[in-house]
């Protein structure tokens, strides 16, 4: 957290670089500085807050089923709309940290209790499946719209990439998941090289930026999941290749985008840089799981978030130790391709030290 | 990712001030938000160093683990203790990075276990998987107080951790699933509190807490698991040992936490105790059971809600005004 002097400190300088058209409101920055110091703003206390309400929406459930109210899915599903809505007020309503923690369990229940009256509800009358991914859909989309809470956005994002996945695999279009993929890997990209246009554009999405870029990442990797274990849902999605090239390509305008901060200039360093790139990422074209992973870790490195860049490096061991094992070859030639990948690593990084060498001469 | 200037206070000030995007860009750059060109250099060697070499050894092993029917089983056992030799005297008279040093150990370190399975593989010694995963962790242990690399010491930690649960399946078979739990409960516990006793000394890096943070996880949901589990089943499986532990764990830890002003020990350590009381409270009331589950609802809304409170207090308290 900083202080004063902190804050002090780079408000002048903005106000140099800027010139004198630069305004801003003291009082609101320092009253909100303060109010984030009291409420959720260490990665673990947001992880408890998300595990309390896992933990309590269970103890709810077990609840319903036991006092036997989930005879009425009407009263369900209103109750639901009730907590959801009920979660947003008390967050907007009490700016502290009991707010988070009461709403995030509200949040996580209304969720449950809609999915779970809705499907009662239309049941016997048409398609549950579908309509429960829709109204969740629907609701999710409101919440990242309209809450005003970071852990409900992020929440929320996740909600939605279950029901857009609910329907796409209820209705067996499994080859749909690469137009998520897609979207998935485009919004990353977006929001990992735009951060500073989309913070100023408004205050909306300054607050959402970061819960919905961390949704966006377990989204992906969700979803990446689902590729490298069909069986799961007894999916069948094929043209992997699909995903994968879009997903390289999304890598390679990263790595030049990082490119082009640097200070390298040099043709030949250039070409030798995009050359091994290609070589990296070429063979996992077939297997988008890889570039996935590689391109949550990279985006997150490049940004500085701590948090998205241990979820793409977990993500990215976990997808390469499968990749390797479902090669459909003998383990000796899975022994030759990992030596040879290994030393094609090790060589890089002699050569990446003899290049650091003579740069630093 | 070193980070100088919070990311919290530029998002402050972009939302309440007409700061432009050009200027919010390149202060996320010069306050050491974003990465650097030497982060990317430092990043880009560790990760071709740690994928090489891991990519090398899962290769040796997939090189022995294949079939080899015609090769005789001393050229087997020579290749590999040829490697082992190879890599342990490269680590031994390595004169540049220590880094690079300890890497090599660690590809050491697995290919004693790769030895010992190969070894096994030839001569069908009847051993039990026990024995094998002994016999990997026993002979490491002098690379592993030598190297003091946080990755080794991971590794061994899992080794030592996969040899006692074996112990327990395969020779020691009269002990408990709590007593199993607890004894994991202690060995993972007893691996933080050297850790945080040499950090306190400043001989490790401070920096890099993923090691702690993980033992202590593991250790964290083994008592918490045994104490529910209790709960549940008869008390003479342990003799309520789960309970002096867990207790014990929770007044050091908090202490602890306090003290080196850490919330990541503030929030698992309550997390767990709310899980085991919401446990208690499910256990002493079987009989009315709506009551019971509305009561634990509330019981761990409210504590969550406590704790929070209590943690954001603290984290003002200890950095300050924001």
């Amino acid at each position: 957290m900083a202080n004063t002097n902190q804050l002090d400190a780079l408000l002048h300088g903005i106000a140099q670089e800027q010139g004198e058209g630069f305004t801003f409101d003291r009082a609101s920055i320092e009253q909100e500085a303060q109010q984030n110091s009291l409420r959720i703003s260490q990665l673990a206390v947001k992880v408890l807050v998300i595990l309390g309400g896992f933990l309590g929406a269970s103890t709810f459930l077990g609840f319903l089923v036991a006092a036997g109210l989930y005879n009425s899915p009407i009263a369900m599903a209103t109750l639901g709309i009730i907590l959801l809505a009920g979660a947003e007020w008390l967050i907007r309503n009490k700016k502290e940290s009991t707010a988070d923690s009461v709403g995030v369990s509200f949040n996580i229940i209304g969720y449950i209790l809609l999915a779970v009256g809705v499907g009662q509800l239309v049941e016997e009358v048409m398609d549950s499946g579908t309509v429960v991914a829709l109204v969740m859909a629907c609701a999710a989309t409101l919440l990242i719209l309209f809450s005003h809470s970071g852990i409900c956005t992020f929440l929320a994002v996740l909600v939605l990439n279950g029901s857009l996945l609910g329907l796409l695999f209820i209705h067996k279009i499994y080859n749909g998941a690469h137009a998520l993929i897609i979207l998935q890997g485009a919004i990353l990209i977006f929001m990992s090289l735009n951060e500073a246009k989309l913070i100023a554009a408004s205050a909306k999405l300054n607050t959402k930026y970061g819960p919905i870029r961390m949704g966006v990442i377990f989204s992906l990797v969700i979803t990446l999941g689902l590729f490298v274990h069909q069986k799961f849902l007894s999916s069948a999605i094929g043209y992997f290749w699909v995903s994968g090239l879009f997903l390289s390509g999304c890598l390679i305008y990263l790595l030049h985008r990082v490119l082009q901060n640097t200070d390298i200039t040099n043709i030949k360093t250039k070409a030798a840089f995009y050359t091994c790139c290609l070589l990296i990422l070429t063979p996992t074209v077939v297997a988008p799981s890889v570039p996935g992973a590689l391109l949550i870790l990279l985006s997150s490195f490049y940004i500085g978030h701590k948090p998205g860049f241990w979820v793409g490096l977990l993500a990215l061991a976990y997808f390469v130790i499968l990749y390797y094992y479902d090669l459909n070859l003998t383990l000796l030639a899975k022994s030759g391709v990992l030596v040879a990948s290994g030393l094609f690593f090790l060589g890089g990084f002699v050569l990446l030290n003899r290049y650091l060498k003579s740069y630093a001469n | 990712m070193k980070n100088n200037l919070p990311r919290e206070l530029i998002y402050a000030v972009a939302r309440h001030s007409n700061w432009n995007p050009a200027g919010i860009d390149a202060r996320l750059r010069s306050g050491n938000v974003y990465a650097s060109a030497r982060n990317w250099g430092s990043f880009l060697r560790l990760f071709l160093l740690g994928t090489g070499a891991s990519f090398t050894v899962a290769g040796i092993i997939f090189f022995f683990a294949y079939n080899w029917a015609d090769m005789h089983k001393f050229v087997k056992l020579g290749l590999i203790e040829l490697l082992l030799v190879a890599t342990t005297g490269a680590a031994l008279l390595w004169k540049g990075s220590r880094t690079i040093k300890n890497v090599l150990l660690t590809g050491s370190t697995v290919l004693v276990g790769v030895l010992f399975a190969v070894f096994g593989q030839i001569y069908q010694t009847g051993a039990n998987a026990f024995d094998f995963f002994f016999g990997w962790t026993y002979f490491v242990v002098l690379w592993v107080l030598v190297a003091n690399f946080q990755p080794l010491w991971f590794i061994f930690l899992a080794l030592l951790n996969t040899t006692f649960i074996l112990y327990t399946q395969q020779v020691a078979t009269y002990f408990t699933f709590n007593a199993v739990l607890d004894v994991l409960f202690i060995l993972n516990a007893a691996a933080v509190l050297i850790w945080e006793a040499l950090a306190t000394r400043g001989k490790v890096s401070v920096q890099h807490r993923w090691f702690p943070r993980i033992i202590s996880l593991a250790a964290i949901t083994a008592i918490t698991i045994s104490m529910i589990v209790l709960l549940f089943s008869s008390f003479r499986d342990d003799n309520g040992i789960a309970y002096i532990l867990g207790f014990g764990m929770y007044g050091a830890a908090v202490w602890y936490g306090h003290r080196i002003k850490d919330l990541f020990y503030l929030s698992a350590i309550p997390f767990s105790a709310i899980s085991v009381g919401t446990a208690i409270i499910i256990r002493l009331g079987e009989h009315m059971e709506e009551f019971v589950l509305m009561l634990a609802t509330l019981f761990v809304i409210g504590s969550i809600t406590f704790l929070v409170q209590y943690l954001g207090k603290l984290n003002r308290e200890w950095h300050g005004k924001y």
